[in-house]
């Protein structure tokens, strides 16, 4: 406690909490830019923190870690962009709030809800990580296949209107995943010689080209003169969410800080798993889960909180293990080896001061991107009154070269386009395009992990449903899919009863 | 009447051509001799393109639940569509040859015109600014490296 | 409306009529840039680092590293940016620089890539469409058990394996990569028959062997380092030519297979036509700083052993392995 204590004394040095505010506005620029990813902001910024001392280094580079991961809902609300990865479930929600006239209160949600997930995942990391790292070692191959076939399963409740049709689009993505060199096999993919497709689709050019151009095609199209919404009134009450709305949400609050966390302390699973999970979830327990999807507060609550615990989550095994579990979190692997840390089981007791140090800058970077959203949503809703063709040739723009930032390659511009007007083709024919996004991220862990757990295990195929956190993953998967025929008839059963 | 030719049956028989073509070569893809049929690269992309052609013969025999009231597009809503989809390819092979600025700043006036802007001087100073805007962020600050044209920027 | 239409449909074909003609006129300017050929040169205008890994990874920091100590130790009078051009196995990163004018501004930063991609992957270039400036550093394989194994040293690990033929599990990174090469290679020498799994990285790999999810894993010591530390696994086979930081691990040599080493050669090289006197000035540069003392460090932090050597030693190594490589792969089948 003393350590803790002394740490969050170092944290108030004019030097570190400089580090702390600027990284965390570094991070909600990059984070709601799309096409430069967390990890390429702290990336970039590595280089910067060689001068200083460990703790404000690592300080810098791990509160824009925390603002990044909210600053990508910022862009997924206004524009229909998610600046990350993560936040493409927040787009679901956000976005139709933004079209209803509500953006206001879906950019405060958001600042709420990443604020409460991003707490109750540092309160995890500082008090859990020990054993949630002993969890992780619990997850092998079969373990992540599992998991990652639970996640599919969200394509059959993201498929409301037409189940074959979400299906289509959603083992479509998942055959997209599998271009590319193959990690298990080591064979190249339906590459035909092209080497710009030898390293896989990028997933980032594939969600601006379905979420932005495809709904931006579709305004186009329809001449769209802007979003109706009421801009003259613009106090501060009226824009964020109201107290009834956050009993609302308070709930979904909990178990998406909690399922995130523990998501994001997996390996390889990461906030954008999180955030779709989470998303299901909070569907699937609420009163009103007929509303997800069509702008409904709780989505961008559920998704947005989720996120932003996953990466608490994603320092547990960094700081437990010295052992990255995602491309962020190997930078700041980077980061403590830059300034002579080694993360791992001695990270705690050889330099207690750092590491209680970086899990209380994320703590009070919690804090500081709060601030800015709540601020911010009254500047923000004001952009969304600048005439149409104006704010729509903006989102071509920073469409086109977010693409390209991602891999400085003209050729992902293309991607974004070819899947843009596959996108806007699909939504005109009742077709979903969310489960192609979904088949993508989780296509790679079900594919490669279930080969690995074959080798691993000789080729015996019993081991997903021996192994007991397999068996359960499977067995929640089929309930998941199960849920969406069984709900209507328990509620038939609980308004039976009532009569 | 017979049949009637649905929308859905029409992407049911393009996504069907296109996975039967998947599936020929997911089972045409290399493997290491002693690998199991399971661990072989075209493992998945085989059941996942056999998956797809059944999903789409349901889909072509499917009865048409969504009322398949055929909103006539306008012929100017073609032209817009097409002219911002071309816009972007556009931009894509200009890109290398006239560098960012130039092609954005192309790019930007395009697409406000189409989206409705009439003034050639309004468009031309937004899509400046904007462009200004991109390149101080992206490349000053965050040290992008934009391709830089014939003409040396 | 009509107007406005016909106006838009003019633009568009102003577009595209510039497009033509500047296609056309980018042929003629596509000539290599004169670079005087005088002794004494210098680099006039930022130089680029070419990575091939995802930023952050273990290319970035040594492309960082050496970026930083050529600029503020060797006098290198201008800034060095890194830049990342991931994917196909440094396919991309490989052609971005060869695309680039061969002036000296331009320098790849290499790993082991260069020698297995190119033949995995059929490709016309090849780490000899390159001149070389240095080989700065190698990081060699090695095997990792958990520290409760029932195997002390790499000789008890082989008497296990033969005595219990499939039943030892080991992780690496990726497939038909150095990882799996170096096992195959020792399998062959030795007689034993191990299971290799393919992981998606040491980071897995160090967590399916913690948890029991296999028996061993072959990593770079960089990745390794903590774990080592804090005694939960320990390095039993040494797969370079340098003895490691730990003591008492048995190398590849030790156990009289010279044929079996594999490490990862790290260095540096420009696009291949470049003037003589431009990679002569990278060379001298980087070799200077052999006594670096960051550099120093940074080999420590890392587990990575410096190994300073010229370009042209630097080559002749990385033909001999990209011979061994060649060879590996036919035998796995995948080339």
């Amino acid at each position: 406690m003393e350590i803790i204590l002394n740490a969050f004394l170092n944290i108030f040095h004019l030097d570190t909490l400089m580090a702390l505010i600027i990284g965390t506005f570094l991070g909600i620029i990059v984070g709601c830019l799309p096409g430069l990813t967390p990890s390429m902001g702290v990336a970039l910024l590595l280089p910067l923190t060689f001068g200083m001392g460990p703790l404000e280094g690592i300080t810098l580079l791990a509160s824009m870690y925390c603002g990044a991961m909210y600053g990508g809902s910022i862009s997924a609300i206004l524009i229909g962009i998610p600046g990350d990865g993560a936040a493409s479930a927040t787009v679901l929600d956000g976005y139709p709030m933004t079209k209803n006239g509500n953006a206001g209160k879906a950019l405060g949600m958001a600042a709420i809800a990443s604020f409460i997930g991003g707490i109750i995942g540092v309160l995890i990391l500082l008090s859990l990580s020990h054993v949630l790292a002993q969890f992780t070692l619990k997850f092998g191959p079969a373990e992540y296949f599992s998991l990652g076939v639970f996640g599919l399963t969200i394509v059959v409740s993201l498929s409301s209107k037409s189940l074959v049709k979400g299906l289509i689009a959603g083992i479509f993505g998942v055959l997209l995943s599998t271009v590319g060199v193959d990690k298990v096999s080591g064979i190249y993919r339906f590459t035909y010689g092209i080497t710009d497709l030898t390293s896989g689709l990028d997933f980032v050019p594939v969600i601006i080209g379905l979420f932005a151009i495809s709904s931006i095609l579709e305004q186009v199209e329809a001449s769209f003169q802007g979003h109706k919404a009421n801009y003259k009134d613009l106090s501060f009450r009226k824009l964020l969410p109201s107290w009834a709305e956050m009993k609302l949400c308070s709930s979904t609050f909990l178990r998406s800080g909690l399922l995130g966390t523990l998501i994001g302390v997996l390996p390889g699973a990461g906030g954008t798993i999180s955030g779709f999970i989470c998303y299901n979830e909070a569907k699937r327990f609420s009163k009103n889960s007929d509303k997800f999807g069509t702008g409904f507060i709780e989505g961008v609550a559920a998704t947005e909180a989720g996120n932003n615990a996953a990466s608490g989550g994603a320092m547990v095994p960094l700081m437990v293990f010295g052992i990255p579990g995602s491309a962020t979190t190997a930078i700041l692997l980077g980061a403590f080896v830059v300034h002579g840390l080694q993360p791992g089981p001695l990270l705690f007791i050889k330099s207690p001061d750092v590491a209680y140090g970086v899990i209380l800058s994320m703590f009070i970077a919690n804090f500081v991107f709060l601030a800015f959203g709540l601020l911010s949503v009254k500047p923000f809703a004001r952009l969304l009154a600048i005439p149409v063709q104006w704010m729509n040739s903006a989102i071509l723009l920073i469409a086109v070269v977010g693409a390209y930032c991602i891999n400085l390659r003209v050729f992902d511009i293309g991607l974004m386009l070819f899947f843009g007007i596959l996108g806007f083709l699909m939504k005109k024919n009742n077709f979903t395009t969310v489960p192609i996004v979904l088949g993508l991220v989780l296509g790679p862990i079900v594919e490669n992990y279930f080969r690995r757990a074959l080798i691993t295990y000789g080729g015996d195929y019993s081991i997903f449903i021996t192994r007991p956190i397999s068996a359960a993953l499977l067995l929640f998967a089929l309930f998941s899919v199960a849920w969406p025929f069984i709900s209507p008839r328990i509620k038939k059963l609980s308004i039976f009863k009532k009569a | 009447m017979g049949i009637r030719f649905s929308k859905n049956m029409a992407w049911g028989i393009i996504f069907l051509l296109f996975s039967g073509f998947v599936l020929s070569e997911s089972l045409s893809l290399p493997y290491r001799p002693d690998a199991e049929i399971a661990i072989r690269g075209g493992f998945f992309p085989t059941i996942l393109s056999s998956l797809l052609i059944i999903l789409n013969i349901i889909l072509i025999f499917q009865k048409n639940k969504d009322s398949d009231k055929e909103k006539t597009v306008s012929r100017k809503a073609i032209i817009r569509v097409s002219s911002i989809v071309g816009g972007i390819i556009a931009y894509i092979i200009l890109l290398p040859v006239l560098g960012f600025i130039v092609s954005a700043f192309l790019f930007v006036v395009l697409c406000v015109r189409t989206l409705g802007e009439q003034s050639w001087k309004k468009a031309s100073l937004f899509a400046f600014l904007m462009v200004i805007a991109v390149y101080v962020v992206f490349h000053i600050f965050l040290n992008v490296r934009f391709p830089v044209g014939i003409l040396g920027f | 409306m009509k107007k406005r239409q016909s106006r838009v449909l003019v633009l568009l074909l102003c577009i595209f009529l510039m497009l033509t003609l500047s296609a056309g006129c980018s042929q003629n300017t596509a000539a290599p840039p004169a670079v005087s050929e005088s002794d004494e040169w210098q680099p006039t205008e930022p130089v680029t680092f070419v990575i091939w890994a995802s930023p952050g990874g273990g290319s970035d920091i040594y492309a960082r590293t050496m970026a930083k100590a050529l600029m503020e130790e060797a006098g290198v009078p201008v800034n060095i940016n890194v830049e990342s051009h991931a994917g196909g196995g440094g396919a991309v990163g490989m052609t971005e620089v060869l695309n680039r004018p061969a002036d000296g501004h331009t320098v790849l930063v290499t790993t082991a890539s260069w020698l297995l991609t190119p033949q995995t992957q059929n490709l016309s270039i090849g780490h000899r469409s390159f001149d070389p400036i240095a080989m700065v550093f190698s990081e060699p394989d090695v095997l990792y058990v958990r520290n409760d194994a029932p195997y002390k040293d790499a000789n008890e690990f082989i008497e296990y394996a033969l005595a219990h033929p499939g039943e030892i599990r080991v992780n690496g990174t990726g497939s038909g990569g150095r990882e799996e090469i170096s096992l195959i290679n020792l399998e062959e020498k030795t007689g034993i028959d191990v299971t290799y799994v393919p992981s998606e990285g040491g980071g897995e790999s160090i967590v399916n062997v913690l948890g029991g999810h296999v028996e061993a894993f072959t990593s770079n010591p960089g990745e390794a380092g903590a774990q080592v530390e804090a005694g939960n696994i320990r390095p039993i086979l040494n797969f370079g030519t340098t003895p490691l930081q730990e003591e008492g691990v048995l190398s590849v040599i030790d156990l009289g297979y010279p044929d079996a080493v594999s490490t990862q050669l790290r260095g540096l090289a420009l696009k291949g036509g470049t003037p003589e006197n431009i990679r002569k000035y990278w060379e001298d540069k980087v070799l200077s700083l052999k006594d670096s003392a960051d550099l120093k460090k940074y080999a420590d932090d890392n587990g990575v052993i410096p190994e300073f050597k010229s370009g042209e030693e630097f080559f002749r190594i990385s033909d001999d392995q990209y011979e061994m490589y060649g060879k590996m792969l036919k035998k796995l089948g995948i080339i």
